[in-house]
């Protein structure tokens, strides 16, 4: 398996910005999308979250990207409390983030895409057309930089989904499900291209996603949520083993049952 | 040497798509003044002032996605601005008693009238703007079309400055078609220099995806309320082309028709580009044009064979819906008129590099 061999992000304990989320609780009318649930992200480590559908994962996502008020509990970068800010105000403060249904400008040119996430940096048209096709060739993408996004097939819009996110120069990445849908080949190029960012672009990266073989290899902590509360954390290795993961993923009857490597 | 040669050829090349607007607007302005009859003459230059407002409607509609009915209260406001300042100086005192002191007794010229009429355009935009631009979508759309309604009924019951619904007389009408085609080019110049701008690309990334756009850090209410306030002074110019173009004015030359048929032009020729609001209406005025005379009659040898008044009303209806089923996206697609050599550029349009996405 020459995935498992991949660097795994940065080198630990890098000093850095910390994404802070305590005792997060949302209620949507009498329903808790999430009831007390903590994260904690640093800026040179890969952090997965997966769980079942349902289990809030994209409302953490959404609530640490101010898309969601949270109804109790703190979001704070470094301190800064950040409950009060707009997505956008988030995104110029460094948290950026993928969409699970990739959400492009379609009509735009890839390199157009990239170039307009740039912009609340505030530097000029130029400038961040040179950032955005010196990172269309980091994520080999530059022969699409002409094309429209919605002319892409899956992968490669994917692909710009993350370069775009990168492209607003951010602290943190919030990665919702990237691998959807991709084949085996694609989620290795794209575990690569994930466990580079924390070195190449000095962000930290949190990652959504159902597929585990891409979550293993790319990932130095595991958050595991069920029904909108934190069930386990910890180590890769530490995770696949946990009894409370296995009941949640494969129900109690089959806890014991699964094997070794194949949870997908 | 050739990197300044180099240089000019991509400057070029930047500004060809205003240029292949502009430059048959100039040709088009020339013939008519050299060899066109007066009719004619006032036909193309009321065309030229009609690219002023469905530039003016493009800027904001066309790179933010959010239908605005109001574009035509600017005008009014403009129109009524200029109006005030250089109008009939024996007249005001009398008729528009309610002027304050400075303007009652004061004819400004022409020029920085103009200027003042644009900016309070302009500003009228920017602060209504503050409110509409919160809303999306249909709310949009609606919040608009109440301030249309708003001006409409305030000027048309402010009798002591706007003479109510009755007409002012004696503007005086400087506009020919030249001043009509600086107007309309400069416009085309100012809404590409817009499309072209960050905030430009922004606003048309919210038109792609709201959502997204904030993840990425673009403002929507500041993006849109930008684009309305340049979209407001430009409509506002075209109200002060209109008043100087007629010599008269009333506040329902401003209304519902203008909105509908400077809208319908914009989509006719394609919200999308800035290519598709100045073809929309230089199709639909050739259209409009030729059932007026077709209304007036014609003579056939001997006998005058004429269309029934409104049939050119229901030919506009008929194209708007044709386009609306078969080609939604207007005349010109989204796409811009660039140059026709565009080979070692990578443009979007180009099938190569689609295909290879595809």
């Amino acid at each position: 398996m020459g995935i498992l061999d991949l660097p795994r992000g940065g080198p630990s304990g890098y000093p850095g910005s910390r994404l802070i989320a305590e005792g997060v609780t949302v209620r949507f009318g009498g329903v808790s999308a999430l009831s007390g649930v903590d994260l904690e992200l640093g800026q040179s480590e890969i952090v997965g979250l997966i769980g079942p559908n349902g289990a809030g994962k994209t409302t953490l996502v959404n609530v640490l990207t101010g898309f969601q008020r949270p109804t109790q509990g703190k979001v704070e970068l470094d301190g800064l409390d950040l409950r009060s800010d707009k997505p956008f105000q988030l995104a110029a403060r460094g948290i950026s983030r993928t969409f699970q249904a990739g959400r492009l400008f379609r009509r735009l040119t890839v390199r157009e895409n990239l170039e307009v996430a740039g912009f609340h940096t505030g530097c000029t048209r130029r400038q961040a057309r040179e950032t955005a096709d010196r990172l269309l060739e980091e994520l080999d993408l530059t022969a699409f930089a002409g094309s429209t996004a919605g002319s892409l097939n899956y992968g490669h819009e994917r692909r710009v989904g993350i370069g775009r996110a990168l492209a607003t120069k951010p602290k943190f990445v919030l990665m919702d499900e990237p691998a959807s849908g991709m084949n085996d080949a694609e989620c290795e190029e794209l575990v690569a291209c994930i466990a580079g960012i924390p070195a190449q672009f000095g962000c930290g990266v949190l990652l959504i996603e159902h597929n585990m073989k891409v979550i293993l290899n790319a990932c130095e902590r595991i958050q595991v949520m069920d029904g909108g509360k934190r069930i386990a954390m910890g180590k890769p290795k530490a995770i696949i083993t946990d009894a409370r993961v296995r009941a949640a993923y494969f129900g109690t009857r089959h806890a014991t049952a699964a094997g070794g490597n194949g949870i997908h | 040497m050739i990197a300044a040669r180099n240089n000019f050829i991509c400057h070029l090349k930047a500004a060809t798509p205003v240029l292949l607007l502009i430059v048959p607007l100039v040709l088009a302005a020339l013939l008519a003044d050299q060899f066109g009859s007066i009719g004619v003459l006032r036909s193309v230059t009321e065309a030229l002032i009609k690219i002023v407002v469905v530039v003016g409607l493009y800027i904001f509609i066309g790179n933010s996605g959010v239908i605005s009915l109001g574009g035509t209260a600017f005008m009014a406001i403009a129109a009524y601005a200029t109006t005030w300042q250089t109008c009939c100086s024996m007249m005001k005192p009398m008729v528009m008693s309610g002027l304050p002191e400075f303007l009652k007794h004061m004819t400004v010229p022409f020029a920085p009238a103009a200027l003042i009429a644009v900016a309070l355009a302009g500003l009228a935009a920017f602060i209504s703007g503050l409110v509409l631009m919160r809303l999306s979508g249909l709310a949009a759309a609606i919040g608009t079309l109440a301030l249309l309604f708003i001006v409409n009924v305030t000027y048309s019951n402010w009798d002591s400055v706007t003479m109510g619904a009755s007409s002012v007389v004696g503007i005086p009408t400087y506009v020919t078609v030249w001043i009509a085609l600086a107007a309309a080019s400069g416009s085309i110049v100012v809404a590409y220099l817009f499309q072209i701008s960050r905030a430009g690309l922004a606003l048309r990334a919210t038109r792609e995806d709201e959502i997204a756009a904030q993840a990425v850090g673009i403002s929507i209410f500041r993006t849109r309320l930008l684009a309305f306030t340049i979209s407001g002074a430009v409509l506002g110019l075209a109200g002060v082309l209109y008043a100087h173009f007629l010599g008269v004015l009333a506040i329902d030359m401003f209304f519902m028709q203008l909105t509908f048929l400077s809208l319908s032009m914009l989509v006719v020729g394609g919200m999308g580009s800035l290519a598709g609001a100045v073809v929309g209406v230089v199709s639909l005025s050739l259209v409009i044009e030729l059932f007026r005379t077709l209304e007036r009659g014609i003579w056939l040898g001997e006998t005058k064979a004429s269309l029934p008044a409104g049939s050119q009303e229901l030919v506009l209806a008929v194209i708007m819906l044709c386009i609306l089923i078969w080609r939604r996206e207007g005349i010109m697609g989204w796409k811009e008129i660039t140059w026709p050599f565009t080979r070692h550029q990578p443009v979007s349009a180009s099938g190569e590099k689609i295909e290879a996405a595809a």
